[in-house]
């Protein structure tokens, strides 16, 4: 069942809150979740470079 | 080029302008117009990211480099991934919090209107120019390859991205760039098929050739600032041109302000991060591949055919003994790589190299002869480079093929343009016009001067374009044409970032690390461009914490007593 007032009903749905604003993490989460990212970057990058490396040491003379 | 290439060409131009302006509608006012309402979903951002820095110069010139030079090129790209996780956790929350248009106004409020006027001048200057580059590279190849003058060409590519950038705004620009990336991919990874499939030796021979030539050889450690591509000057030079690129030219900085969070503006800087590397490897790979393809098909003596021709015409005599010379060597170096192809063990194997290596200087020999002969008779630089792979697109690939990867050329100029043109419109309005000229105007004035400035700057890399033709390799001259003015912008931004710097020091400092950068440049011109934004960043923050230009402790107390 819907329970929002008419009034909101009327207005359509809610916005989006503006970019940037609404649950912020704290600070020792953002700390984590840019820990996670730089070891999936790094992971990601090693196996590239590795694939690279293993062509050239396999082909390169 | 066969009608059916054609028809792709042509339908995709099509799509691209229609589905342009049916996005237009989305525009009426200026937040929509300039940063999409800030509403774009991180995916499309990203990819729009990615396509932005893939231009054609990406598919014809690095293609060329990957033929002639291997897959060394991209080391540059191994700072990338380190730069984008930086610029996540530093400008990407300061600029998404700060509610801007532009990477410059930001300045303004940390330095003082002169040295966000000043940035925004060297970006517009720089990327004005470089814009007319990237309209110039695929333009001078396809006058050359079909034979058209090159006015035809540069409307036939620069028009339709000015014509959907001007109506549709950052919207129109983003979601054709993740079609225009969606077709590049597609024609890349086909392309590569092809190639595997119609080579006459198997993958893995294929690939002992090209290891022969040494054009699999990715990495050099080498310490040295003069060798323009080695592993340290890829990360570290590479990760400041990087930061530079992706955290201060407005035309990658308007892409994360259109995200609809400051997560999905990071998110989308990742997508760079996990697959330029990959990418650019694949996009080398084709050149390298071609290389092996040419061991075994008849090679133009001469890639670029208007120059072709006119040495036909000047001194047919000595082209016809040089290609005569050509084929010789050409036969004899075929049957010295199907040796070391087809070589059994070891010993063969490094008998036969030697043999193929020997073959293959001879074929040089004679190329060489055969460009400067080109130089001689057309006055122009012969370095033919970038007609190597669009040769073999229109000479060797399949019927409709070439046609996708002839719209996958356009496709990545467009991309490339449109956002240029994007944020060039976007920091003359806001950083110049609004700022200076008319600060209190309506909303729709704007935008319609927003659409005016998208149309200048339109013509204005259209013109640049028609005298862009003569500045040899065209890869490194944009790359050379940021280098000059990145270091100083993010140098800038990076005093932005520690509490003591002040207005003063930060423009001091722009204006010695522009100096810093022109004097290395001209007094040693053997240092690899790639050190030029360390230089510059490095000059920026280094005058700018000086003793009288920076505030001392006193002055951070009273300023934040003040806000």
């Amino acid at each position: 069942m819907d329970s929002r007032s008419p009034e909101a009903e009327r207005a359509g749905p809610a916005p989006d809150p503006p970019a940037g604003v609404g649950p912020q993490p704290s600070g020792a989460d953002e700390g984590s979740s840019v820990r996670r990212t730089l070891v999936r970057v790094i992971v990601a990058q090693a196996v590239a470079l590795g694939l690279l490396w293993l062509l050239q040491a396999v082909y390169h003379v | 080029m066969h009608p059916v290439n054609w028809v792709v060409v042509l339908g995709y131009l099509a799509y691209v302008v229609v589905d342009g302006i049916r996005r237009s509608r989305n525009t009426r006012d200026l937040d929509g117009y300039l940063v999409a309402n800030r509403a774009l979903p991180w995916w499309a951002v990203g990819l729009s990211v990615m396509a932005t820095q893939l231009s054609a110069v990406t598919l014809i010139g690095t293609t060329g480099q990957g033929a002639t030079d291997g897959l060394r090129f991209v080391q540059l790209y191994f700072g990338l991934p380190l730069a984008m996780v930086i610029l996540g956790v530093t400008l990407v929350p300061l600029l998404r919090g700060a509610g801007v248009y532009t990477a410059y106004e930001y300045l303004e409020r940390r330095f003082g209107a002169p040295v966000r006027t000043l940035a925004a001048c060297l970006f517009l200057a720089g990327r004005g120019m470089s814009c007319g580059v990237i309209v110039a590279a695929p333009a001078v190849v396809f006058a050359a390859v079909f034979g058209w003058p090159l006015a035809w060409c540069v409307a036939l590519i620069g028009l339709p991205a000015v014509l959907y950038a001007m109506l549709g705004g950052v919207q129109a620009v983003t979601w054709a760039d993740v079609k225009q990336m969606v077709l590049i991919v597609l024609a890349v990874t086909a392309v590569v098929v092809v190639l595997l499939v119609q080579m006459p030796v198997s993958p893995g021979e294929a690939l002992r050739i090209a290891g022969a030539t040494g054009r699999l050889q990715v990495f050099d450690f080498s310490l040295t600032a003069t060798e323009t591509y080695t592993f340290w000057s890829g990360l570290l030079g590479g990760a400041f041109l990087m930061l530079s690129y992706f955290g201060t030219d407005q035309s990658q900085v308007q892409r994360y302000l259109a995200a609809d969070s400051v997560n999905a503006a990071r998110k989308s800087l990742l997508v760079s991060a996990y697959w330029k590397v990959p990418l650019q490897a694949l996009v080398l790979l084709i050149g390298v591949l071609v290389f092996v393809y040419y061991q075994f098909q008849t090679p133009p003596l001469l890639f670029n055919p208007a120059h072709e021709a006119a040495v036909q015409v000047e001194r047919g005599d000595d082209y016809d003994a040089l290609r005569q010379r050509f084929g010789d060597a050409l036969v004899l170096r075929e049957d010295a790589a199907r040796l070391t192809a087809d070589a059994q063990d070891q010993a063969q194997a490094q008998a036969a190299m030697e043999d193929f290596l020997a073959r293959e200087a001879s074929v040089q020999e004679v190329r060489e002869e055969a460009l400067a002969l080109a130089e001689e008779v057309t006055g122009q630089s012969s370095n033919d480079v970038n007609y190597i792979v669009p040769r073999f697109v229109l000479g060797e690939l399949p019927v409709g093929l070439s046609g996708l990867f002839v719209a996958a050329v356009i496709a990545a100029a467009m991309s490339s343009i449109s956002s240029e043109l994007n944020s060039l419109s976007t920091a003359s309005v806001v950083d110049v016009y609004r700022r200076w000229m008319r600060p209190r105007a309506a909303d729709a004035h704007y935008l319609a001067v927003s659409k005016a400035a998208t149309l200048f700057w339109g013509l204005f890399a259209c013109v640049v374009a028609m005298y862009a033709v003569s500045l040899g390799s065209l890869i490194e001259t944009v790359n050379r044409f940021g280098s000059y003015f990145y270091g100083p912008i993010l140098g800038v931004f990076l005093l932005a970032l520690i509490p003591r710097a002040r207005g003063r020091g930060a423009l001091a400092g722009m204006f010695v690390a522009a100096a810093a950068v022109w004097t290395t440049a001209r007094l040693a011109p053997q240092v690899s461009f790639l050190w030029y934004n360390v230089i510059g960043s490095g000059a920026v923050v280094l005058v700018g914490l000086l003793p009288g230009l920076a505030g001392g402790r006193q002055e951070r107390r009273d300023s934040g007593r003040t806000g």
